[in-house]
This record gives C-alpha cells, sequence and structure tokens, in this order.
C-alpha cells in the first residue's frame, strides 16, 4: 500500500464511523419503543426519581471508579491538551459548518464529496497516521475484507462506498476491526 | 405564605449587583485588574454612585445602582476572599431599606484565571467535603465560602438583624453565594439566592438540603444554555433548582446563537439578557421557553463550539448530538422523564451508577444505542452481554475527553486575548468570561 492509497482508506474509515454512527442515531432517535404497561413505566419513573434523588450514605462510588474525572486521572482543567496537530480539523477540512446545528442527516454524496475534497487540508494528520500504522497488519485487515465492493483504498463514489457502509452497519467484523485500527491511530 | 414582592430583588438589581461585585478587585475599574482590594470609595463609586459614567454610555453597560430604587443604599463593607490561596477583594455588603423592612445585600465575585487555575475538572470525587448538615459541597467553593466568611463576621450582627438578606453572584461568586445563603438560611434568617452562570455547587442531596432551607422559591437561578460553567461538574453534582419542571430555573437562549463562546458566561451578557429595566422575574421565566430542555444540552454546547481543537472534539460533537438525541428519545420512552434536563455525560454517569445495562437489558434499542456509543468510544462490543461497566467507563471518559479540551481551549482563548476590556465593553464582566471556579 502506497501513502495515496491510504489517504482513500484513512477518509473512507473515518466517513464510514462517523457517518454510520450519526446515521445508527438518527434512526434510533425517531424509533417508536413498543408501548409499555402503565405499571411498568411507573416504576422506571420511580427508578429515575430514585436515581436524582441520592444521599451519600448509599451513593456506591465504586460504579464510578476508572472514570478519569472521578479519580486518578483527573486532570486540571488548565493542563495542556494530550496531542494536537496544524492546521483544520476533519470537519473543518469537510466545511460541513452549514449542517452543524440542524437536524437533518447530511447526504452520503455530500459528506463523501467533502472528505475527498478535504484530502490535502488534512494531510498533516494523514501523515501522521500513515507514520504510525502497522502496515503489516494494515495489509492483513484489507486481505480478511469481503471481495466485491469497490476497494476501500481508491477513490470511491457514494454508489461505491454505500455496500461498506451496510457491511459496517451490520457490523461485520473485518470491516469493523478495520475502522477501528485506522481510527485509533489518532488518539482521543 | 407567598412573599411580599419588595422583599425580591428584580432582575435588574440582582444582574447589576453580580456585574459590579467585580470592581471589589483591585484595579478592575481602570482595566488592569491586580491582586489585591480595591478601595471603598471607588467600590462605592461603581456600585452606588455614578459608575462608568461615559465610557459606558460608549457602548459599555454601567452597573452601578444609582438609577434603581436600589440607588439610596448604603455600602456597608468590601471583603476580601480567597482563591487557591490567592486573596483579592472579593464582594461587599450593601443594605437599605425598602417598604419598612430593613434588607441587607451580600454579593460576591467570580474569579480570574490569571489569579487562580481553574480545577473544576479535577479529582470530583476527592473535591468534596462536608458543608454543615446540607451533606457534601465542592471542596474549592467551601474552602472560598470559609474565606468570605471571615470578612463577613464583621458585618454578622448587621446581616443578623436584617428582616431579608439577599444573595448574588456570578460564576464562582454564584457557587459562593449558595454557600453563604445556606449558612444564613441555616441561621433562621430570610434569605433570597440569584446566581448567573453558576457551577454546580453540592452533590448527593446537598443541593436538595440547600433547597428545602432557602425555600425554592427564593432561589433564583438564570443561566445561558451554552454556558460551560454551568455544566460542571456533572452527576451526582446538582444544581439548586435544576430540574426543568422548577420554576425559578431560568434557562436562557445563549447570545452568540449557534456558537459556543466564553461570552455565553460573561456577566455583561447576562446582564443584557435580563437587566432590561422593565423586566421582572416572570418575564425572564418566560423567556426560558424558547429554550430546548432536552438531554442534548452538553452535545449541543460542544456541536456549537467554535473553539473546537480536534478531529475528535469536533467529529464527536457530531456524533455526539445524535447519541445524545436517541439516548433522550428512548429514556422518555420507557418513562424515565424524571432525568431530562441532565447532560449527555451526566446520563451515563446515571447509567454506570444506577446500573442502568439492566434497564438497557430490557429494550433492545436502548441496548443498540449504547452500544452504538460503545463503537463510538473506540470499544468493539459485539453483544450485549459484553455491555459492562468497563465499557461505560469507556464510552464516558471518550465524552470527557472532549469536552476537556474544549473547556481549556475556551479558558485559554480568553487568556491569550489579555486584553482587559471593561471600560470598552461594559465592566468587569467582559473579563468575566474567564471565570470559572
Amino acid at each position: 500500500m502506497d501513502r495515496d492509497a491510504f489517504e482513500h482508506l484513512y477518509l473512507h474509515a473515518h466517513t464510514l464511523a462517523e457517518f454510520g454512527f450519526m446515521r445508527a442515531m438518527a434512526g434510533l432517535a425517531t424509533t417508536d419503543i413498543a408501548a409499555l404497561a402503565p405499571a411498568q413505566l411507573a416504576a422506571n419513573e420511580a427508578d429515575a426519581q430514585q436515581m436524582l434523588n441520592l444521599d451519600a450514605a448509599s451513593f456506591d462510588w465504586s460504579a464510578l471508579e476508572g472514570v478519569d474525572a472521578f479519580g486518578a486521572g483527573a486532570v486540571a482543567l488548565d493542563a495542556a491538551p494530550a496531542a494536537s496537530y496544524d492546521g483544520p480539523t476533519f470537519t473543518e477540512a469537510l466545511a460541513i459548518d452549514d449542517e452543524v446545528g440542524g437536524d437533518a442527516l447530511p447526504e452520503l454524496a455530500n459528506y463523501l464529496a467533502r472528505a475527498h475534497a478535504a484530502r490535502t487540508l488534512l494531510a498533516g494528520r494523514i501523515a501522521h497516521s500513515w507514520a504510525t500504522v502497522d502496515r503489516q497488519v494494515l495489509d492483513d485487515a484489507l486481505a480478511a475484507l469481503p471481495a466485491g465492493p469497490s476497494a476501500l483504498t481508491g477513490p470511491l463514489s457514494a454508489d461505491e462506498l454505500a455496500p461498506w457502509l451496510a457491511l459496517y452497519e451490520q457490523r461485520h467484523p473485518a470491516l469493523e476491526a478495520l475502522v477501528q485500527q485506522i481510527r485509533r491511530l489518532e488518539p482521543f | 405564605m407567598s412573599t411580599p414582592i419588595n422583599e425580591y430583588l428584580t432582575p435588574q438589581e440582582a444582574s447589576y449587583i453580580a456585574h459590579n461585585a467585580y470592581f471589589t478587585l483591585k484595579d478592575w475599574i481602570s482595566g488592569q485588574p491586580t491582586i489585591g482590594m480595591e478601595t471603598r470609595a471607588n467600590v462605592r463609586k461603581m456600585v452606588t454612585g455614578d459608575g462608568l459614567g461615559a465610557a459606558a454610555q460608549a457602548g459599555g453597560a454601567n452597573t452601578s445602582l444609582k438609577t434603581t430604587e436600589l440607588g439610596g443604599a448604603k455600602l456597608d463593607r468590601v471583603f476580601a476572599g480567597s482563591t487557591a490561596g490567592v486573596t483579592t477583594g472579593f464582594g461587599y455588603v450593601l443594605s437599605f431599606n425598602r417598604a419598612g423592612s430593613k434588607q441587607v445585600v451580600i454579593a460576591t465575585r467570580g474569579t480570574r484565571a490569571e489569579h487562580s487555575k481553574a480545577d473544576l475538572l479535577t479529582d470530583l470525587r476527592a473535591s468534596m467535603t462536608g458543608f454543615g448538615d446540607f451533606g457534601l459541597v465542592h471542596q474549592g467553593f467551601r474552602n472560598t465560602f470559609d474565606s468570605v466568611k471571615t470578612g463577613l463576621a464583621r458585618d454578622d450582627r448587621r446581616i443578623m438583624d436584617a428582616d431579608v438578606v439577599h444573595c448574588v453572584g456570578h460564576s464562582l461568586g454564584g457557587a459562593v453565594a449558595t454557600l453563604v445563603a445556606a449558612h444564613f438560611s441555616s441561621r433562621g434568617k430570610a434569605v433570597k439566592l440569584y446566581t448567573f452562570g453558576c457551577p454546580r455547587v453540592g452533590a448527593l442531596g446537598a443541593q436538595g438540603a440547600m433547597e428545602q432551607s432557602l425555600g425554592k422559591h427564593n432561589i433564583f437561578r438564570v443561566s445561558h444554555d451554552l454556558d460551560p460553567v454551568t455544566m460542571v461538574g456533572p452527576y451526582p453534582y446538582g444544581h439548586l433548582n435544576g430540574q426543568p419542571e422548577d420554576a425559578n430555573n431560568m434557562m436562557l437562549v445563549s447570545p452568540t446563537g449557534q456558537l459556543l463562546s466564553v461570552a455565553n458566561h460573561d456577566m455583561t451578557e447576562y446582564v443584557r439578557s435580563v437587566g432590561g429595566l422593565e423586566m421582572n422575574w416572570q418575564a425572564v421565566r418566560a423567556l426560558g421557553g424558547a429554550v430546548e430542555r432536552d438531554n442534548a444540552v452538553l452535545a449541543r454546547w460542544l456541536l456549537r463550539s467554535s473553539d473546537n481543537p480536534g478531529w475528535l472534539t469536533q467529529t464527536a460533537a457530531q456524533g455526539l448530538s445524535y447519541l445524545m438525541k436517541a439516548f433522550s428519545h428512548l429514556l422518555r420512552q420507557l418513562g424515565f422523564v424524571t432525568i431530562a434536563g441532565l447532560t449527555g455525560i451526566d446520563l451515563f454517569c446515571v447509567v454506570l451508577a444506577s446500573n442502568m445495562t439492566k434497564i438497557a437489558e430490557m429494550n433492545s434499542q436502548l441496548m443498540d444505542c449504547i452500544l452504538q456509543a460503545a463503537r463510538w468510544a473506540r470499544v468493539v462490543v459485539s453483544n450485549a452481554a459484553q455491555l459492562t461497566a468497563t465499557v461505560i467507563r469507556a464510552i464516558l471518559n471518550a465524552m470527557f475527553s472532549v469536552l476537556r479540551p474544549i473547556a481549556v481551549n475556551a479558558l485559554q482563548t480568553v487568556g491569550r486575548s489579555g486584553t482587559p476590556l471593561p471600560l470598552l465593553l461594559g465592566g468587569a464582566s467582559a473579563l468575566a468570561g474567564a471565570l470559572i471556579g
């Protein structure tokens, strides 16, 4: 794999993850749950009340152990960020500000077109990922992908990416692993 | 029994007081604040005198009380307070008579970022400490309260002799005002509390105990919906009058519109929001009707940030927005309507603390939502059996990792400007945007 192919893979992996997540959440946000029995609704409301009416004696702090803000991992607000990059962020590079704040899910074609258009702006981030990726592991992950759809390492139209998105939404294990591998190249 | 209206400050009076309390900090008036306490004469000028005068007419806000019904009030004392070991002018005591009753105002200001570093996202559990019979409060607020209490000791008799005590503050000043109010309420005084952009002070029932002592109708909490300071610390910390149905929980649409800005925490903006002469508390409550009160508060804050520094921060803000919409929608349908109004981070803290993964097991859509959130947090979970508390912690840590750089950046952006703006932009509050516990 060369740098150019990796750039395509980087853009497509992030697009699958972010766009797929937004689409899944948008779907759930409009899902109607089968009506619960009145008794169950009342019980849940009572549970909610209990969650908010706490007392120090009975609160189980062990549940929050391991959450950084409540323990040793907590960091001062004025500490330096863990990592930083020059240049615009992904979404700044994609220039999707016009969609920010609205409820409408962006079109895949629009999202993808902007991702491709942002390659130059994201060069620093892609270079960081390319420099740190384990290429053998990456090649193995690519080899495990199903045959059929056009390669993620080349330019793709929305129609060509759509089958990959469907597989990602179906939680295809090999694709899931590949996407996570790419995303983890950039730290939180 | 209802309280006579003349026993409350008006929104204009309260916001002016929260604003002009900053002038107790030495040299704030000149736009070059330094560590120390301003002279009483200068504080009097800003509180009940001519205030900013011509400078205010050039575009700033003059928050002197001179033109209000409190114009004849007497400035009794300017007192000091300490934050993170730094002692400065921190507030004042004002007394006046209204409709035959003796009333006292205790005004407390926020703190400057360059005088004491913000620490609200440090260990929130270790930062809890007891506060009388009320329960647990944030240690930093308690420490500052203790220092203020020392300064107030000389006025104790005057305060205890008053018929009504008004405690007013913005940001950290709001947190300290909350503790001052609870302190005097516990001593039997009739206390009214007015806070603007106040962080969460108490946890695990302390906020409820303070509400009970003060009376919820005597607590006026004003916030902008995209004011980041009001969102920390997370559950189990909570606001006084923090529920959406609380009549005096007055959350207003933020002045910056679609963009997060530190200006949403700026006291000048609060003055603009509620300080109009014709405004009364009922009108302020009505303004709150324009706010979309859902569980996406934090997500919308992130989404609208203009200061996001990184890939995940920005993209996660978009994803997080959708996550919160879905999570809120599903929880409401399942009957958990009471927890509406919490931020996204609060909700996942609730999930952890209340073992709500069991609830998720009863509903496939809620389970799917959490599984997707885990995936978003880069944790591969393929089935419900793998949805453990560890996974929820990973989601929460991912959310905190989004929160923190934005909060840091918001503070650093203001700090970098290094431009004292009070005289040009309307007084202390132009810089008060940098204030945080």
